[in-house]
């Protein structure tokens, strides 16, 4: 019963999502770049297949990151500022079917896109390869995919922040805000400690206040940098199956810690 | 056995900004039985909303308890058999009428033969079945008024709860709502509605409460109203002096 | 009706202007980027963490940028500042900084340096980081022993570098001989000819490779001339002292022109060069 419920309210998330009419723009937008790849190509010496995969995954994630960004907020946010949540509530559902129900609608949505993306873009791939297969020596299909794989973790965890966010926000547009400056932060924070941890920033940064606090948000923010296996993709260096179990398990709690937290707080939340 | 029971309950909001306190409901009982058609009129911002909130429980009373068939609006469980109407709904824009039926019928977790079969009776009787098919986004007010009805209808609960039903509808169409909301009845369903429009109030309800500044100033049994409605004396002239805002 | 036609009007000539201005534009822009030429980069501790999860493709972009600019310069067919060699230097270090494995940058920067800047060392610098990520990879190494033997002359260097890329997967079984050869041919272009026609082979770009092969072929213009220059030796006891003894005496028909523009001449140790220093004159 109660999955059957959940699956209702995932349909209907997805159903709402799929039906957006910036999905056609997003997904327009990274066909061409796909197709573009095929010619961009051409203007390159020998690595012709890391150019390639380089466009393709690239087009992926920014398809990704645009969906979460735009049709994932909407899909959240705006159902509670705009109370069409009340229709969902006024069903046997309690605040924390409802954040797993659209959580899930939403990654139903961004699966069914990536996995849409991913097909195109193997046979802009597969065109190229066979175009200039001289070129291609180094590629491997098995790195691609776990590009994307890998890129999809990402927006696993990507998403659950979003969720968290508008939970805690009255406004679609902060949740905006808070979502990209997370990502942003999540994409840059490892830069920033190795960074921080070299010789030449010690003498900079003499306090150790500073440290601590980066030691410490190090830990809250999620670490999204380990999603991203575009460049070992695109050199069709071999990532282990344990690295990926380590990200696939980091993305799963991290984001079950962001669902949980976000089903307490909206359990306290006030709908008026 | 009551089907909704409001015991003291009391609702403050506190403003974001200022912290200022503003009393929204105050001290309210009430019990609603079965097969009974209680409307709640008063004038905007007297806690009519606030009540039924709460009774859906989007918000939490500061003080007293609400009970839903015996559970209180914190156990999704309160909701299992519940229509709810809110007041100006809004729905999912890209969603067709008829999918968003399905999805109550299954979130109440109705079996697809019957839901399909119920959504197909109730948009016929609304008048929407040749639009069934149509995004949300494209339907005009009364429109989605009457999607809405449908919504807390289709999957035949027991209680169905009304924030401004009339609102946005043609004639014709409040004039098919007063009928559904009078068949439920003959089927021994509760239903607790709440109106700007006396009229509808005084034709269909059982009982009316008059709310005021967030209390309950008083309750009338259609016996009542019967005998103090004549000539000069309607439900609207009573409404104005139970508010004292009769000059 | 009168009123939208006048609109319709109003519009194309706009549009006219646009047009124009949009035309006018091009040239100035054309003068203004001659003059400020894209001669920086941002460092790497800001283009990094700027290009967020996207450094594969912003060091794609920034490749594409430095090579058209570079290309530019080539085809003005002038001898290029060497200003423009640390810049490149620098720009494909940034760019290595973003992708530490995108092979075509080490190899652009490497082939440019050498051929055109004569700065072995930069080049050989850049060789070095990409042989820190590329571990396995012969060519990494091979290029590097080229470096060495050719333009360095320095056999020793050369030698242990190819021995190293002879021990790595997939390379050519010729190169543990390779070392033996190339210092055996030092004073000649047959070692060159030799590594220029490996790069051709490999290479798609059909502008670059036509690049190269105009390089290959004054190579081994100068190669044959060299050997008629020792058959001459042989011949008549002493070497010629201009490459016009040769046709005098009938040793070759007549001295092809250098595709770069230049004038074949023999040096006063006996070797043949040209006076476009494979430069285009």
């Amino acid at each position: 019963m109660m999955t059957r419920k959940l699956f209702a309210l995932t349909i209907l998330t997805f159903k709402e999502g799929v039906r957006d009419r910036a999905l056609f723009g997003i997904g327009l937008f990274s066909l061409l770049l796909m197709a573009g790849s095929i010619v961009v190509v051409s203007m390159f010496m020998r690595e012709l297949h890391k150019v390639t995969v380089d466009i393709n995954l690239s087009a992926i994630t920014f398809a990704g990151l645009l969906l979460s960004f735009f049709v994932s907020i909407n899909l959240m946010s705006k159902d509670i500022d705009r109370y069409t949540i009340y229709s969902v509530l006024s069903k046997p559902f309690s605040r924390s079917q409802y954040i797993w129900g659209k959580y899930l609608g939403i990654m139903l949505l961004i699966v069914t896109a990536m996995g849409i993306l991913t097909f195109c873009s193997s046979l802009a791939i597969w065109f190229t390869k066979s175009q200039y297969s001289l070129y291609f020596q180094g590629f491997s299909w098995m790195e691609f995919y776990k590009a994307v794989y890998a890129e999809l973790l990402m927006f696993f965890l990507l998403n659950a922040l979003i969720v968290f966010f508008s939970t805690i926000t009255t406004s679609s547009f902060i949740t905006l805000l808070f979502s990209i400056s997370t990502y942003i932060a999540g994409q840059t924070i490892e830069e920033v400690v190795l960074f921080l941890k070299t010789k030449h920033a010690a003498e900079i940064f003499m306090s150790e206040g500073i440290n601590t606090i980066i030691g410490i948000v190090q830990y809250i923010l999620p670490n999204l940098s380990v999603f991203d296996l575009k460049l070992q993709s695109a050199h069709a260096i071999t990532i282990s199956w344990d690295y990926l179990a380590a990200v696939t398990g980091y993305s799963i709690v991290y984001s079950i810690v962001l669902l949980i937290m976000a089903s307490l707080i909206f359990n306290k939340r006030e709908l008026r | 056995m009551q089907k909704i029971l409001i015991k003291n309950v009391s609702k403050e909001y506190i403003s974001d900004f200022k912290r200022k306190r503003k009393t929204a409901v105050d001290n309210v009982s009430l019990s609603i039985e079965k097969a009974e058609i209680f409307g709640i009129i008063g004038v905007n911002g007297a806690g009519k909303s606030t009540i039924i909130k709460m009774i859906m429980g989007f918000i939490k009373p500061h003080s007293g308890q609400i009970f839903v068939s015996g559970k209180t609006p914190l156990d999704p469980d309160s909701r299992r058999n519940l229509g709810y109407l809110p007041e100006n709904p809004y729905f999912y824009d890209n969603l067709t009428a008829r999918e968003l039926l399905m999805f109550s019928c299954q979130a109440s977790g109705l079996d697809k033969k019957t839901s399909i079969r119920r959504i197909e009776i109730l948009l016929k009787k609304v008048g929407l079945f040749a639009e069934q098919n149509q995004k949300l986004r494209t339907f005009s007010k009364g429109m989605t008024q009457r999607a809405g009805i449908c919504f807390a209808l289709v999957h035949d609960p027991d209680i169905i709860i009304l924030d401004e039903p009339m609102s946005g509808l043609d004639p014709l169409g409040r004039k098919i709502v007063i009928d559904l909301i009078c068949d439920l009845k003959q089927r021994g369903k509760t239903v607790l509605f709440c109106s700007h429009i006396l009229n509808d109030v005084e034709r269909i309800c059982d009982r009316v409460g008059i709310m005021d500044g967030g209390s309950l100033k008083r309750v009338y049994t259609k016996e009542e109203i019967f005998k103090s409605v004549d000539a000069e004396n309607n439900l609207e002239e009573i409404f104005l002096k139970i508010i004292g805002r009769n000059q | 009706m009168k009123r939208q036609f006048i609109l319709v009007l109003f519009l194309f000539v706009s549009i006219f202007f646009c047009f124009m201005f949009q035309k006018n534009l091009i040239e100035k822009r054309e003068i203004f980027l001659k003059e400020n030429y894209a001669g920086y980069i941002l460092p790497s501790k800001i283009t990094g963490p700027a290009s967020l999860e996207f450094s594969g493709i912003v060091a794609d972009f920034l490749f594409l940028k430095i090579t058209t600019f570079f290309g530019g310069e080539f085809n003005q067919n002038e001898p290029i500042d060497n200003k423009y060699a640390q810049f490149l230097y620098e720009s494909m270090n940034i760019l290595t900084d973003l992708d530490p494995w995108f092979w075509d940058a080490y190899l652009m920067a490497d082939m440019i340096l050498t051929w055109d800047f004569g700065k072995i060392d930069l080049a050989n610098k850049l060789l070095l980081k990409a042989m820190a990520h590329r571990k396995e990879d012969f060519k990494v190494p091979y290029y590097i022993g080229f470096n060495y033997f050719y333009f360095l002359k320095d056999n020793l260097n050369g030698a242990r570098y190819l021995m190293q890329a002879a021990r790595l997967p997939k390379a050519p079984g010729y190169l543990s001989s390779l070392a033996t050869r190339l210092s055996m041919y030092q004073n000649q272009y047959r070692p060159a000819i030799m590594f220029l026609n490996d790069i051709i082979k490999s290479t798609q770009n059909p502008e670059l490779r036509k690049q190269f092969e105009i390089r290959l072929k004054t190579l081994m213009i100068m190669d044959r001339l060299e050997k008629k220059v020792h058959e001459f030796k042989k011949r008549f006891g002493t070497f010629p002292d201009r490459l016009s003894d040769l046709t005098d005496k009938g040793l070759v028909k007549l001295i092809p022109d250098d595709p770069y523009g230049g004038k074949f001449i023999l040096l006063e140790n006996k070797r043949v060069y040209t006076t476009s220093k494979m430069i285009y004159k």
